[in-house]
């Protein structure tokens, strides 16, 4: 028996398998673009949410803010 | 020298005397951003574990530095138990963790008697970039330092920790540094901060790897981690007041370098992406800042790197999981005679091993085994088995489970936030645990399972004899 679980945003996350729980798979990488370089790294996404300390960038060192990637990814 | 036992200290200058023949020695220049890690991996991948020593380390300015690298110290199994004087690497746990059982309180010795603080620079002559530390892997922001013990203590009892933390060179006397947040280095910190203080620390590098490995011991709060490296060496060591914070923080007199300062209250900056133990790089995250007040070193002094992720970190850290763990599951199962942490699981994996287990005995054991923190797979086999070789360990749970029957699951445990399968948010980890261990004998006769095939000893020599006779370099390798 399967059942489809629909989160509120939409998304399906989650199934029900034989009456268990069943948890897709799924990544949980964060990702931001650097606006100066397009190069990506991955960050914490305690620090993505930071209004106070800046992301840097590992392969120019520009620092920036969540608002000025050039684009965040997230899962 | 020290004066009171007439026998020269342990340091990691008189370890590398004795291994010249297991070394590295690179005479000419070489990078530290990536070249060296390269070579690491390179040597892993041929599985060779020399000791490296890079005599002229070129930094990223392209000038030298004075002080040579010392990297791969410990990737080694049989070199690393050899340093703390055990013939066997295979016995390590249950020794490891006889010698931690016994703390030996450490001696504090004056300045004139410490060679870390032969040279020392404050102010403007502290300049961390021209260390020698490495950018290991691609996607890394800079030069890290791999092999610090930051030592901070509990502001309450006053009890001293160590822990090898990570900092990342900023500039000249600024570095971030990661302590784990459930790490007791992160507890003293917080404990500062929230009385409104900032938090005075001390890192060192570079000894014995007798001292590296009792300083890794995994201790209670607030337990200081002196005593077991007392234990470990079999004699108190050798300390010396740091000269920013005095006896408050103590140093080990016979360690090459000491960075001393402070980690100001609530000041952060981003850190990494870094190459982790688990072999990817963990995210860039948020991590205090360290304010550097004071560099001590010896006049000739050497650096030392762990290779991150590599078997350098892995081998020495899983080796003193498995003195931990050997401690814990035997309490409950007496019949444990080895425990192997395997550098392929990175610290995920243990592999427990049983001499004529009582019923029960093994599940009491993998359970025990499954609370301790990273730990999330737990594998208990027989005596038959060589659990230092993964063909055996696999051909016990392909011939010895049934996976309905001999196995454990248990969700919402501890672990570590680093394994990149949790998902997202998540604040515990799943862990399973493997009985793979062959059916008790129950009463007189043969065994209730099949014999191992096998052919004689005799046969055996003489098949042995006769390979040697006819070894041939171009027969196949796979």
């Amino acid at each position: 028996m399967t059942e489809t679980v629909t989160e509120q945003d939409g998304t399906t996350k989650r199934h029900r398998i034989g009456g268990v729980a069943y948890r897709e798979k799924r990544g949980a990488t964060y990702w931001v673009q650097c606006p100066a370089c397009d190069s990506w790294h991955h960050v914490s996404p305690d620090l993505l949410r930071s209004q106070t300390i800046p992301m840097h960038c590992p392969a120019c060192h520009t620092e920036f803010g969540a608002q000025e990637a050039g684009a965040v990814r997230v899962p | 020298m020290d004066s009171s036992l007439g026998v020269a200290a342990p340091d990691l200058r008189t370890y590398l005397d004795t291994l010249e023949s297991a070394t590295l020695r690179l005479r000419d220049p070489v990078s530290t951003v990536h070249d060296l890690t390269a070579l690491q991996y390179a040597l892993q991948e041929a599985g060779r574990f020399p000791v490296i020593v890079a005599e002229q380390p070129r930094l990223a300015d392209g000038t030298l530095s004075a002080l040579p690298v010392v990297t791969n110290l410990s990737a080694s199994r049989e070199l690393t138990a050899r340093a703390l004087g055990i013939e066997d690497h295979r016995t390590f746990a249950r020794q490891y963790a006889d010698l931690t059982r016994a703390p030996v309180a450490p001696t504090q010795v004056p300045r004139q008697d410490a060679p870390v603080q032969e040279v020392v620079q404050t102010g403007d002559e502290i300049d961390l970039t021209r260390l020698p530390a490495l950018t290991q892997h691609v996607g890394d922001p800079g030069p890290y330092l791999t092999a610090a013990h930051a030592v901070t203590y509990d502001p309450d009892s006053g009890i001293d920790n160590v822990a090898i933390q990570r900092c990342w060179i900023r500039d000249r006397a600024v570095m971030s540094y990661f302590p784990y947040p459930a790490s007791h280095n992160a507890r003293n910190m917080r404990k500062f901060w929230q009385r409104g203080e900032d938090c005075p620390i001390a890192f060192w590098i570079g000894h014995h790897p007798l001292v590296l490995m009792g300083a890794q011991a995994k201790l209670d709060y607030p337990e200081s981690h002196w005593g077991a490296v007392g234990g470990v060496l079999g004699a108190p060591l050798r300390v010396v007041p740091s000269l920013t914070h005095g006896a408050r923080i103590l140093v080990p007199a016979e360690a090459e370098i000491v960075i001393e300062g402070w980690v100001p209250k609530e000041t952060f900056g981003p850190d990494g992406p870094f190459g982790e133990y688990t072999g990817y790089l963990g995210p860039q995250v948020i991590a205090p800042l360290c304010r550097v007040t004071c560099l001590t070193r010896r006049r000739d002094a050497l650096y030392h790197d762990y290779g991150s992720g590599l078997t350098d970190m892995l081998v020495p850290d899983n080796m003193v999981m498995e003195g931990k763990l050997f401690a814990m599951v035997h309490a409950v199962a007496p019949s444990l005679v080895a425990v192997h942490v395997p550098a392929s699981g990175r610290r995920f994996h243990a592999y427990l091993q049983f001499s004529k287990p009582a019923p029960g005995e093994v599940r009491a054991a993998l359970l025990a085994a499954l609370a301790y923190r990273r730990v999330k797979t737990v594998i208990a086999v027989d005596d038959d088995l060589d659990i230092f070789h993964p063909d055996d360990v696999l051909w016990a749970l392909a011939t010895r489970v049934q996976w309905d029957r001999d196995t454990i699951t248990a969700n919402g445990l501890s672990g570590s936030m680093l394994d990149p399968s949790l998902p997202e948010g998540a604040r515990t980890t799943s862990k399973m645990a493997i009985d793979a261990t062959l059916p008790p004998a129950d009463g007189a006769g043969p065994p209730p399972f099949p014999p191992r095939s096998r052919v004689p000893d005799a046969a055996a020599a003489r098949a042995k004899k006769k390979i040697a006779e006819l070894m041939n370099t171009d027969w196949p390798s796979t």
